[in-house]
């Protein structure tokens, strides 16, 4: 249901705002289509995903009552896992069909919506070239369309797996699961917020996460740096509560 | 006072480090005299302003040698004897302070010998004005950073500079020394020597000209001359002396035993304090590159929908935060107090009304801090106080920003007698809200746009106020909040347990 939701309003605000304005290459489009409801719902999306579920069974002492006839660290590790491929596919999934929107159905409906003359760009290695620039996936088109979409989606699937550790780890935590749930998108936020007054804003969630676009010059080193931290902090947590759930009072 | 003082003196002035420091220092200033062009008619300020005022006597070889003289006091282990004989964590820290004073003042002695030594070594001429060098120079369009030339035009005296200097980098050295100060006083020495230390490799690594944001370079923070070359550096520098020096005020009067993660984390104060400061962190990019027209920061802040996507977001999650920690309360009471909470309070409904009036009461104050936030801000980007008083904009934003934070709160106090899963239904609202206000109605229809009605259209003449959109957010704020009075009654209670 999250799924079709979130396709939903974004195809809605993508091919709503496609329709009406002109751009260098269907690429581009690609970028408008990730563009704003889905950066936006991105970590709500993902909390609603992975925590509730988590967070209930916690609250209702299920997963302490399942402890005589299952280890606390493979039922964790289990569940964890299972958050983690359904959040890939679902965020995967949901990339590709942008990046079919915005490739192929949008340029057919509006074919003049591609108007490279309209930035000056005739040449299509500077239209290429532009592109680039601000979106560093786009340099999989070298390869072909299709590892442009499996890269898109890749770039979506892991991003939303790491968000989904930060939730696991957050309602583990924290016992009051309204608030850990907004853990997420506080992180997401604040992080993006900060890195904006820094001038920095390459290295906000906001801009890198969902997919990187929107900056003059976006190196792919910067789009992936936050995520490499937060991959890498948020891995480490969960090992560590993992490993020490058999004396965590909070399963007992 | 002047014991301590004394002391550190003292101590510094026959502390090898002061001694290595001052020889590098001095090493610096021969090697400038011999660079000096040798046509010229320059002066002793000549050489002592270019050494002294550069970032690596400060914010290279100065905050080594600071570093190791804050060690000691960091380490001291006699500080539960000084705790028993000075009683307060607030006076052993001042006792410090004090001491440090006197350790930067030896320095700053050594360093003047050191340096008189050397100018009339080398012949100079000793006058309280700039060389005829240094002025000509400015009238050649010659600028190097860190060169009497530079100076000379902002700077009638050399001398005043050269206090300015010395007195900056001393404030910077103690400001943020403090704080590991009052850290290490406070019971974690070991904390503070490790904090002081990065924040120590982080200035020698901002000082050797990276292209760093302003509010980061913390090398413009103990060095005059690299604060006045970056944008807003100046007020970078006295920023962070604030924040530090409240800072180590804060830990070093904070009573002992009540600071507590979880105290911190469930405090009212706490969570308005970080609502505030993320207002402030929203707040500071329009002060430096504010909207042209009348209160720059205000319309920034409240760009809403008109504004960056970042900017949008701020004064809406400062909005969703507040209520969030709300429906986290009301949750915690109802999993297992609220009969007995409805009890005392005579019924459900003023059991809930008790708690809408509080959180409408602590809302005024979020509003109230948050438009005295803008005020200020407003008033130090240079308009006059009045002017932002005056602009009724400014009260129809606050009120907007007031009512949208009571739908939201009515929204989750509404949730709690829903029979669906609160938490997935709560992220829903917010997800709705997040981005029903980014993609507002318009046309016709705009007058729709209740979530945001504080949104100021910069394409709109500045009289032009959202007045339908703050009407539509008040009634929906009043309705809410009745349907929620409505529903609490006995028999849609089955929700709450």
């Amino acid at each position: 249901m999250v799924f079709a939701l979130l396709a939903a309003v974004n195809l809605t605000a993508g091919f709503s705002t496609v329709g009406a304005s002109a751009y260098r290459s269907e690429a581009q489009i690609v970028g408008e289509f990730m563009g704003s409801p889905i950066r936006l719902l991105f970590p709500i999306a993902v909390a609603i995903i992975a925590g509730p579920a988590l967070a209930s069974e916690l609250n209702h002492r299920y997963i302490a009552s399942t402890r005589p006839r299952e280890d606390i660290r493979s039922s964790l590790t289990r569940k964890l896992g299972r958050i983690s491929v359904v959040l890939f596919l679902v965020f995967s999934g949901l990339a590709a069909i942008n990046v079919l929107a915005g490739f192929y159905v949008a340029p057919a409906i509006w074919p003049k919506s591609i108007d490279p003359a309209g930035f000056e760009l005739a040449d299509p290695t500077a239209i290429t070239a532009a592109v680039e620039a601000m979106a560093p996936l786009t340099r999989l088109l070298t390869v072909g369309p299709l590892a442009y979409l499996i890269g898109c989606a890749v770039w979506m699937g892991a991003q939303a797996v790491l968000f989904g550790f930060v939730t696991f780890i957050a309602v583990l935590l924290i016992r009051r699961s309204v608030l850990a749930l907004a853990i997420p998108l506080g992180v997401y936020l604040v992080e993006s917020i900060m890195f904006q007054v820094l001038s920095l804003p390459g290295l906000a969630f906001m801009s890198s996460t969902v997919y990187p676009d929107g900056l003059e010059r976006f190196s792919i080193s910067q789009a992936i740096a936050p995520a490499i931290v937060l991959g890498a902090g948020s891995i480490i947590a969960a090992a560590c509560l993992v490993l020490t759930a058999r004396t965590n009072p909070r399963f007992a | 006072m002047i014991r301590s003082l004394r002391q550190g003196f003292a101590e510094a002035f026959c502390s090898p480090a002061t001694v290595v420091a001052t020889v590098l220092i001095g090493a610096f200033e021969i090697f400038q005299a011999l660079a000096m062009p040798p046509d010229q008619v320059v002066n002793a300020w000549d050489v002592i302003i270019a050494v002294l005022s550069d970032a690596k006597s400060s914010a290279l070889i100065g905050i080594i040698w600071w570093y190791l003289m804050l060690v000691p006091v960091l380490t001291d282990s006699a500080r539960e004897l000084r705790l028993i004989r000075d009683g307060t964590i607030f006076t052993v820290c001042v006792r410090h302070l004090w001491a440090l004073v006197g350790k930067l003042g030896a320095a700053a002695a050594q360093v003047v010998l050191a340096t008189l030594g050397i100018v009339l070594g080398f012949g100079y001429e000793w006058r309280l004005e700039w060389s005829a060098w240094a002025r000509s120079a400015v009238a050649d369009g010659f600028l190097a950073a860190y060169s009497s030339p530079a100076y000379s035009a902002q700077f009638d005296s050399p001398t005043v500079l050269l206090v300015l200097v010395a007195l900056f980098s001393g404030m910077g050295m103690l400001s943020t020394g403090a704080v590991a100060l009052a850290l290490a006083v406070r019971g974690y020495p070991l904390t503070a020597m490790i904090g002081y230390g990065v924040f120590v490799v982080w200035t020698m690594w901002s000082s050797f000209a990276v292209e760093l944001p302003t509010f980061i370079d913390t090398s413009a923070v103990v060095t005059f001359g690299w604060a006045t070359l970056r944008p807003n550096g100046l007020l970078a520098a006295v920023l962070w002396w604030t924040v530090c020096l409240l800072l180590a005020a804060g830990l070093a009067l904070w009573p002992v035993g009540t600071v507590g993660w979880k105290r911190l984390v469930n405090s009212r104060w706490a969570s308005l304090s970080a609502l505030w400061a993320l207002a402030l962190l929203g707040i500071l990019p329009h002060i430096f590159g504010g909207s042209p027209g009348p209160s720059p920061v205000l319309r920034g802040f409240f760009a809403g929908p008109f504004g960056d996507i970042v900017s949008y977001t701020i004064p809406v999650i400062i909005s969703i935060a507040f209520a969030t920690s709300f429906l986290a309360r009301l949750q915690e009471e109802t999993s297992g107090y609220v009969l007995y909470r409805a009890l005392r309070a005579g019924s459900y409904r003023r059991w809930i009304r008790s708690h809408l009036v509080r959180e409408i009461t602590y809302a005024a104050l979020l509003t109230t801090g948050l438009g005295a936030l803008l005020l200020i801000m407003e008033t130090s980007n240079g308009q006059p106080l009045h002017r932002t008083l005056n602009d009724p904009s400014y009260a129809v934003s606050l009120v907007g920003f007031f009512a949208v934070t009571i739908v939201l709160v009515a929204l989750a106090a509404g949730f709690i007698w829903l029979p669906t899963p609160r938490e997935a239904a709560w992220l829903t609202a917010m997800g709705a809200t997040l981005v029903l206000g980014y993609l507002p109605p318009s046309g016709t229809l705009s007058s729709l746009s209740v979530l945001v009605p504080y949104a100021l259209d910069p394409g709109l003449p500045p009289d032009s106020l959202p007045v339908i959109q703050l009407i539509g957010t008040i009634s929906l704020a009043a309705t809410a909040s009745g349907v929620v009075l409505v529903r609490a009654v006995p028999r849609h209670a089955d929700a709450l347990y």
